[in-house]
């Protein structure tokens, strides 16, 4: 997760002006944060590999995330 | 398209392509192809799943620059033919915990203005599982699309349903 207010609005339930309009099926979330169900972490931008899945990098980014997320090349394996 | 040249990435930055422009039609058919072949590519390469969703988006009626993005990928893959996943043998003992990441980009779709989720499962060093998936509500800020995708790992995850 990259983006610390969305973070901070799944762990602090509160009413907001801003988040009125955000479906209710969507504040389950929330809901399991609060009981401990699920973890969330902030991750920085360096090491947010879902990045590669939802923009398009520059070569050097891109090579650097590829890596990290775990496709190798695989003909030099032995 | 043997003789091309390989790139390095596979979509420019910054590209933008759009359903309506004036641009001639392409041959359908081979579209389709194209895309059919790379979204069985996507199975075990997630650095291609971004683009390919990209183009897969036009498949009703591709135009010149949709097709020439296809090709651009396929010259990605012509020079990144030995990358694959591995799953090494020396992590056949890790308890390993799963890890998830997750992103998205806030109004990515400029047609309908809805955003797209992507995320990756991680299993040590591996990743095991990755989607990408566009909202079914359009967000008015990043936030709330960062909000709205980070519930879809979970219900992935448990099975939970919405």
């Amino acid at each position: 997760m990259d983006n610390k207010s969305a973070i901070d609005l799944a762990k602090h339930p509160m009413a907001h002006g801003r988040s009125k309009h955000i479906e209710t099926k969507f504040h389950f979330l929330r809901d399991q944060v609060s009981k401990k169900k699920l973890e969330l972490e902030f991750c920085r931008s360096e090491d947010q590999v879902a990045n590669i899945l939802t923009k398009p990098l520059k070569s050097i980014k891109f090579k650097e995330l590829r890596d990290k997320l775990g496709v190798t090349s695989l003909t030099n394996l032995n | 398209m043997m003789d091309y040249n390989s790139f390095i990435t596979p979509t420019e930055t910054g590209i933008k392509l759009q359903i309506d422009g004036d641009e001639k039609e392409v041959d359908h058919t081979l579209y389709k192809q194209i895309v059919g072949s790379l979204r069985y590519l996507c199975n075990t390469r997630p650095d291609i799943a971004y683009c390919v969703r990209l183009i897969s988006r036009f498949m009703e009626k591709p135009k010149t620059p949709h097709f020439l993005e296809a090709k651009r990928i396929l010259r990605y893959v012509k020079g990144t033919l030995d990358l694959g996943i591995l799953y090494p043998y020396s992590q056949k003992n890790i308890e390993g915990e799963v890890f998830g990441y997750s992103d998205s980009d806030w109004c990515g779709y400029k047609d309908d203005r809805k955003s797209t989720t992507g995320y990756v499962f991680k299993f040590g060093t591996s990743p095991i599982f990755w989607c990408l998936k566009k909202h079914s509500v359009v967000a008015l800020s990043t936030c709330e699309a960062e909000y709205i995708a980070l519930l879809w790992q979970p219900v992935k995850l448990y099975g939970w349903k919405l």
